[in-house]
């Protein structure tokens, strides 16, 4: 028997990410009822598994097979449960940058958005709410010490990485989910407290389309799904006062288009931090399985890129061992002598996201060649701390390049020649500026105050907004300036109301 | 969703020819021990549309490698267990980007289903701090020489 939801709230929230779950949290707390919208999963600590095959098909869309449309895919890392990509990612916290945000001020309008006081105020609260601070030294595990020994001895700007975790207790499972309920994503903070306040919560529901009424926004309907993602019905919710949509850069803006929203930059300027990373072998055990999966960072804002310990569950770190046969099993007999360390790029290139008969999206996105010699100057400094820190062996990833280097010497050798596209496997998983924010409704689809430009009662809050990346992990900023944009929306609806 | 009988076949030749050496000091899966296509399974019931063609299509390319890769006129399936790893060896330094990361994408599916086995995930050590691979006691920040178990 098809299942039929139908429901009727104040404002219906889709999407239960970072963005999502702190509108909720903002206006429940205001008094308004609310529905939030979820197509993945709630999962409970105790059901997040620990092998990664399982855990990824609870909570990882599509496996992180979702790529690039290219010779050269990069696969786009988002979460698909409750808690968005906050329910499998390291939890790290930075505040926007003071750049980024006179540059969102003067550039795209977004003062009333963005202004110090406000985020100040915003993020102080988040991080009271979140237990947000430092690593602690007796969860940082071998993989993130050895980082900090190797940044210090090379006179690095590293530190400890802040994160959102409330005794952590070093299990390293970020990605799968933390078993113990220790990292504050949304689906143990923000969506259990807007639960309390009297919010709805519809799960394994896929937003279809946003019904309006002439150009005001009344209600979402879509699909219920079961765990294999067949349809099983429909829904469909009633907004008295607002949509809020906040379902990634990737799914916001195709669900807009879809809902008839149409604006030139819709789906335009996408941008993302892609990563690339680089093992090395030690002689001493580093066992990556014990400790935070992230928790050193060494932040080099000025060259364009951010390097961080991510330690990887075994099967993933397996892969990334070169090779096949002999040489690969005996690597495998010593997995506990192993550290990884990447970095983030801050991209210049921009893409585009559209809809596509395959997988239902299309998106497009090239480094330029400046990216390219960001990522290869991570690979290299990367590279080099590893040897710093005493690694016996280094496998850089690069494609035509040596798969095994034993010295700094023979790594360097990747500064002989630019990098090309075809040679480096790249993951982005911190994706931005589908709907991208601006007072100039020529310059932005949504304005400072998140409402979509030439249409009433909907919002978009999430990072597609960001009419820049950052350069620094995003979610502490998505929630900061939806925040601070609920607030003023739960304002608004209440003057509306009182006159 | 389930898998068609040519995935069924190919899953096991294919994805154990990444590890399949018997090395008796060293890392090896027992005969069995994995289930190749269980594993598969579970990541392609879940991945993109696009990512489930780009595996069907590399296992079958996979499957007739040893031909394209080491000049031999037999599958993977007729192939030593020295030929199978070199294929692999060979697919994965591929000169083409689009080779290389369709072999590391079935090696990753090939690890995913080899670490949902306890018994093979406990044999790295991985999870233990407190000893090495041959089960010698370790400090966590010793500087122990490894003892590497050789072939």
């Amino acid at each position: 028997m098809p299942s039929q939801i139908e429901d009727e709230a104040d404002f219906v929230i889709v999407g239960t990410g970072a963005g999502g779950a702190t509108a909720a949290r903002v206006l429940s707390e205001a008094g308004y009822s609310l529905v939030m919208i979820e197509e993945g999963a709630y999962l409970k600590a105790e059901d997040r598994p620990r092998e990664l095959v399982d855990a990824m098909a609870l909570a990882v869309r599509g496996m992180a097979t979702l790529a690039t449309d290219s010779l050269a895919p990069m696969p786009l890392l988002q979460g698909k449960a409750v808690g968005g990509s906050t329910a499998i990612n390291s939890g790290i916290i930075w505040r926007l940058p003071e750049d980024v945000r006179r540059d969102w001020i003067d550039t795209y309008g977004l003062g009333a958005l963005a202004s110090q006081a406000q985020l100040d105020r915003a993020f102080d609260r988040i991080e009271d709410e979140l237990m947000i601070g430092p690593t602690d030294a007796s969860v940082a595990g071998e993989n993130n010490l050895l980082m900090q020994r190797a940044a210090e001895k090379l006179g690095l700007p590293g530190h400890v990485i802040v994160r959102n975790s409330k005794a952590c207790k070093g299990s390293q499972r970020c990605l799968q989910g933390c078993p113990n309920g220790a990292r504050q994503s949304m689906d143990v903070s923000y969506v259990p407290r807007a639960i309390e306040k009297g919010a709805r919560l519809h799960t394994r529901c896929h937003a279809e389309r946003v019904v309006f009424e002439g150009k005001r926004a009344v209600g979402v309907v879509g699909r219920t799904t079961d765990a294999s993602a067949n349809k099983t019905g429909t829904f469909s919710v009633r907004a008295r006062r607002g949509v809020i949509v906040a379902a990634s850069a990737i799914w916001s803006p195709l669900l807009l288009a879809k809902s008839g929203v149409r604006h030139p930059l819709l789906g335009k300027r996408f941008s993302a931090h892609p990563g690339a990373a680089v093992v090395g072998r030690f002689d001493q055990p580093v066992h990556m399985g014990f400790g935070a999966s992230q928790g050193y960072e060494v932040p080099m804002r000025d060259r364009g890129f951010k390097l961080e310990a991510l330690a990887l569950p075994p099967d993933m770190l397996a892969a990334r061992l070169p090779g096949a046969g002999r040489a690969w099993q005996e690597r495998l007999s010593e997995l506990g002598h192993y550290a990884q360390w990447g970095g983030n790029v801050r991209m210049e290139a921009m893409g585009t996201v559209g809809n596509s008969w395959l997988d239902g999206v299309s998106v497009r996105y090239e480094p330029t060649p400046n990216d390219l010699q960001k990522i290869r100057e991570v690979l290299v400094l990367t590279g080099r701390m590893m040897f710093a820190a005493g690694a016996t062996e280094v496998y850089p990833g690069v494609g035509h390049f040596p798969e095994v280097v034993r010295s700094e010497k023979e790594l360097l050798a990747l500064e002989d020649k630019p990098l090309k596209r075809n040679q480096v496997h790249l993951v982005a998983s911190h994706l931005f500026g589908t709907a991208c924010a601006s007072s100039d409704p020529k310059k932005g689809v949504v304005g400072a105050d998140l409402a979509v430009h030439g249409r009433e009662a909907l919002h978009v809050m999430d990072a597609s907004v960001f009419p820049t990346n950052l350069g620094v992990n995003p979610q502490h900023s998505i929630m900061g300036l939806v925040m601070i944009a609920s607030e003023q929306l739960a304002a608004r609806a209440s003057s509306q109301k009182a006159a | 969703m389930k898998l068609s009988a040519i995935e069924r076949a190919l899953a096991p030749v294919v994805l154990s020819s990444f590890a399949p050496l018997a090395l008796p000091n060293g890392f090896s899966i027992l005969e069995d021990e994995v289930d190749w296509t269980a594993g598969l399974e579970r990541f392609l019931k879940n991945a993109s549309d696009k990512a489930r063609l780009g595996i069907i299509v590399a296992m079958v390319t996979f499957f007739f490698s040893p031909f394209f890769v080491l000049g031999r006129f037999h599958t993977l399936a007729k192939a030593s267990t020295d030929e199978r790893a070199a294929a692999m060896e060979r697919l994965l330094d591929h000169k083409l980007f689009i080779v290389r990361e369709m072999t590391l994408l079935v090696k990753l599916v090939a690890c995913m289903a080899m670490f949902r086995v306890t018994s093979l995930r406990d044999r790295t050590n991985y999870d233990d701090p407190g000893h090495d691979a041959g089960g010698n006691e370790t400090q966590k920040t010793s500087r122990v020489q490894l003892r590497v178990l050789a072939a």
